[in-house]
C-alpha cells in the first residue's frame, strides 16, 4: 500500500475508522499482533524468572538446626534400628513410631515430650523410638526424612540422642520444602556433643538399611494399621503402650496415653 | 446495530478479561506465597519424575501470575487467551488422569493441594470451574476486543497501527 492511500485512510471519515478498528479487533493480526506476541512472550518470560530467583534466592535451605539440651540420666541403646531409651526393667513400655517430617508427630512430641521425659527419668518406662522413612519423597530435594532418621540412630550411639530427637523436633522442616541438609544434620550433633563416629554414620548412612526395614516391617504388621479416612493403613506417629495401640491424635485418645505414662508405676 | 452489538460485547470481552485476569493472579499468588504446599501438589499428580516436579512447582506460579499480567493489561490477548487455555487443558488433562487413576488429592489450583482423604476430593467441581476458566479464555481466543487493554491503545495510534490491519 503506498503513501497516498496510507494518508488518505488516516484522513477517512469517522465510520470508515470504526470499520477499520472493528475490523482488526477481530483480526488482531500484523504488525501490531506481532510487537503484542513479543510483548506477551518478555513479560512472561521477565515474571518467571524474576519469580523463580526471587524465591530461590529468599530460602534456599533452613538455617542451622538450633540445639535444643535434654538432660537425660536414662540409658539410650540402639536394638535392629529401634532406639531403645529407659531404664532396663522398666514396667511399661511405650513404643513410638515416628517420621521427622510428620507434622503430627511433631504435634505428639510438643504435646507429650514432657510427660514422657519424666517417666523415663523416674526409671517408670522404656521408650521404643522406631524412626521411619515414611515421607522420604515428600521434602524438596527427597531423602530428608531416611537421612534424619539414620542421624538419629547415630545419635543414640553416639550418646546424644534425647537432646538430637528433640532439637530436630523442635523447629520442623516443612513437608514440601527442604529439609536439613547432612551438613546441618553432623553439626547438630557436634553442637551437642557428639563423640567422633557421629559424623561418619550420618554422612554414610549407617542404619539407613535397618530404617528402611522398620518401615516396611511396620507398614505389613496388621495390628498397627488404624482406620482413616481411606481405610486402614500404618502411618505416623502410632504409639502403643505395652503392645496396645493408642489413639493419641484424638483428645480421648492423647489424655488416656498421658493416664498410661502418669500412672505407669515405679519398678 | 452492529455498532451498539460490538460495544456490548466489547463490554462483556473486558468483563471477560479482567476476570481471566484474576483468576490467574489469584491462583498464581496463593502458589507463589507457599511454595512447599505448590511442590506436594506438584508431586501429588503423580506425573511427573522428582527432578521435574521441583522445577515445575518453582516456574508454575510465576507463569500464571505473568500470564495474569499480560491478559490484566490486555496485550496480545488473543495470544495471552491462547497460552491460558492451553495451561488450563494440561490442568484440566492433571485432574482428570489423577480421578481415573484413583488417586485422592487436591487439585491445589487455589493454593493448597497434595493427598486428601477419599472423601474430600471434588475433581468434578474442580474440572467443571476449570471448564467456566476455559470458556472465558475461549472468549478472548475468538474475540479479543475490550476496553481498558494495551491492544486498543496500539491500534489506536495511527498510519503504523492502519497499516497492521492490512
Amino acid at each position: 500500500m503506498g503513501r497516498s492511500q496510507r494518508v488518505k485512510r488516516a484522513k477517512a471519515g469517522q465510520a470508515g475508522s470504526r470499520a477499520v478498528s472493528a475490523a482488526r479487533r477481530s483480526a488482531g493480526s500484523g504488525r501490531a499482533g506481532i510487537y503484542a506476541g513479543i510483548a506477551v512472550i518478555v513479560v512472561l518470560g521477565v515474571v518467571v524468572g524474576l519469580g523463580v530467583w526471587a524465591s530461590r534466592g529468599r530460602a534456599p535451605t533452613l538455617a542451622a538446626v538450633p540445639p535444643v539440651r535434654v538432660s537425660a540420666t536414662y540409658p539410650v541403646d540402639v536394638r535392629d534400628g529401634v532406639v531403645v531409651a529407659g531404664r532396663p526393667g522398666a514396667p511399661t513400655t511405650v513404643d513410638a513410631y515416628e517420621d521427622f517430617l510428620c507434622p503430627i508427630c511433631d504435634a505428639f512430641e510438643s504435646q507429650h515430650a514432657s510427660t514422657i521425659h519424666q517417666a523415663l527419668t523416674a526409671g517408670r518406662i522404656s521408650v521404643h523410638y522406631h524412626m521411619l522413612n515414611l515421607l522420604e519423597d515428600r521434602s524438596n530435594p527427597p531423602g530428608y526424612s531416611l537421612q534424619a532418621a539414620n542421624a538419629g540412630l547415630c545419635a543414640a550411639q553416639a550418646g546424644v540422642f534425647p537432646s538430637y530427637h528433640a532439637s530436630l523436633y523442635a523447629k520442623q522442616p516443612q513437608e514440601g520444602g527442604p529439609g536439613y541438609t547432612l551438613d546441618q544434620l553432623v553439626a547438630l550433633g557436634h553442637a551437642l556433643g557428639a563423640d567422633t563416629s557421629f559424623e561418619s554414620c550420618t554422612r554414610s548412612g549407617t542404619y539407613d538399611a535397618q530404617v528402611k526395614a522398620q518401615l516396611s516391617a511396620a507398614e505389613n504388621n496388621p495390628t498397627l494399621a488404624q482406620q482413616g479416612p481411606n481405610g486402614s493403613s500404618f502411618g505416623t506417629p502410632t504409639v502403643l503402650v505395652n503392645g496396645k495401640l493408642i489413639a493419641v491424635l484424638s483428645p480421648t485418645g492423647s489424655a488416656q496415653f498421658d493416664q498410661l505414662i502418669s500412672q505407669a508405676s515405679t519398678p | 446495530m452492529s455498532r451498539l452489538s460490538t460495544r456490548a460485547l466489547d463490554v462483556v470481552g473486558t468483563v471477560v478479561r479482567l476476570g481471566l485476569a484474576a483468576v490467574w493472579l489469584v491462583a498464581g499468588g496463593l502458589k507463589a506465597a507457599d511454595p512447599a504446599q505448590t511442590y506436594l501438589a506438584v508431586q501429588a499428580y503423580q506425573v511427573l519424575p522428582e527432578g521435574v516436579v521441583s522445577s515445575v512447582a518453582a516456574v508454575l506460579p510465576f507463569a500464571e501470575i505473568g500470564l495474569g499480567l499480560v491478559v490484566l493489561a490486555g496485550v496480545g490477548t488473543r495470544l495471552a487467551a491462547a497460552l491460558s487455555g492451553l495451561l488450563l487443558v494440561v490442568f484440566m488433562t492433571g485432574v482428570a488422569q489423577a480421578w481415573a487413576r484413583g488417586l485422592t488429592i487436591d487439585c491445589g489450583c487455589f493454593g493448597g493441594g497434595g493427598q486428601v482423604p477419599a472423601d474430600r476430593t471434588a475433581y468434578g467441581l474442580e474440572l467443571a470451574r476449570d471448564t467456566g476458566f476455559l470458556l472465558l479464555a475461549g472468549w478472548l481466543l475468538i474475540r479479543p476486543g475490550s476496553y481498558l487493554g494495551l491492544d486498543r491503545a496500539l491500534v489506536r495510534r495511527g498510519p503504523v497501527a492502519v497499516d497492521a490491519s492490512q
